[in-house]
């Protein structure tokens, strides 16, 4: 995306050629690709204005895409446009809950990449005397991952959070 | 952005994620007076969320910086920020202490809504 993109190239006047399911595809082959592309950007877009694709939009793209988009810091343009398709996202009052739950820890303990790293945990951490635990030592380990990728998750992955990092660092009122 | 927060705001434990560490008092100073009358709406109306609550009520009373931003903005170029300051003003005044805060020593939340009405004429 240029420096001379406005706002309004975004919007697409036809249906776009990629469905939903195939732009989810190439998306999260590649989450970079999308900021040097601005078809798939506006394919995006377009589909963030229907309502009944919200629940995947923010399901599968919202951390991945949307806000690696809002967070971008070389290009005030790329973050722009990631934060025009997260507000086009609000617009929807059933979204609201939906985007504010998408990050929290209880909800990633679900997935399964995250069940992949506590269940690792679980079976490399050792005892401080190089010993491997017992199962009851296995269960408090795995209990202690959770509470800690918990913490870590809350802090760090938190949309509040970044827009107010991004709002008090930003010296272009666009981004504001 | 300012946009984003203040559509998330709606949701209570948002604005509680906002004044846990005096985020939203903090862009007001640092940015609001240098920010486009559209993202000033965005921030007052999300300031205006959080005074549904007593104790931000309180936070927001107590800030005399914040109060005096607050207040220079009755005579906004955007009508909606006048609007707004103006139903800050009200809200915070639900509280007695706070509308001692509110005046200062001169009257001065008298001679403000006095300068804002006739601003709306």
């Amino acid at each position: 995306m240029e420096d001379s993109d406005s706002l309004s190239d975004l919007e697409m006047e036809t249906q776009p050629k990629l469905s939903f399911e195939d732009l989810k595809s190439q998306l999260l082959e590649g989450p970079t690709r999308i900021a040097k592309n601005k078809e798939l950007f506006k394919t995006l877009f377009y589909y963030c204005k229907d309502s009944k694709k919200h629940a995947r939009i923010i399901k599968f793209l919202f951390w991945p895409v949307i806000m690696s988009l809002v967070q971008d810091t070389k290009n005030n343009k790329i973050s722009l446009f990631g934060l025009q398709a997260f507000n086009q996202l609000l617009t929807y009052e059933g979204s609201l809950d939906q985007v504010i739950g998408v990050g929290k820890a209880s909800k990633l303990q679900e997935q399964t990449n995250m069940q992949r790293i506590i269940k690792y945990f679980k079976y490399e951490q050792v005892k401080e005397d190089g010993s491997p635990p017992n199962e009851q030592e296995k269960e408090e380990l795995l209990e202690e991952n959770i509470r800690m990728l918990n913490e870590f998750i809350a802090k760090r992955q938190n949309p509040i959070h970044i827009l107010v990092k991004k709002i008090k660092g930003t010296n272009s009122f666009q981004i504001m | 952005m300012s946009k984003a927060i203040r559509n998330l705001s709606q949701a209570e434990e948002v604005i509680h994620t906002l004044q846990d560490k005096g985020d939203l008092i903090d862009i007001i100073l640092e940015k609001f007076l240098a920010a486009d009358p559209f993202s000033q709406e965005n921030l007052l109306e999300t300031v205006s969320f959080a005074c549904k609550f007593e104790k931000y009520r309180l936070a927001f009373a107590s800030n005399e910086a914040f109060i005096k931003i607050l207040l220079s903005q009755v005579q906004s170029i955007s009508l909606k920020v006048t609007y707004f300051t103006i139903k800050i003003c009200r809200q915070l005044s639900k509280d007695k202490p706070n509308i001692e805060k509110l005046q200062g020593d001169n009257l001065r939340l008298t001679e403000k809504l006095i300068i804002a009405f006739k601003w709306l004429e």
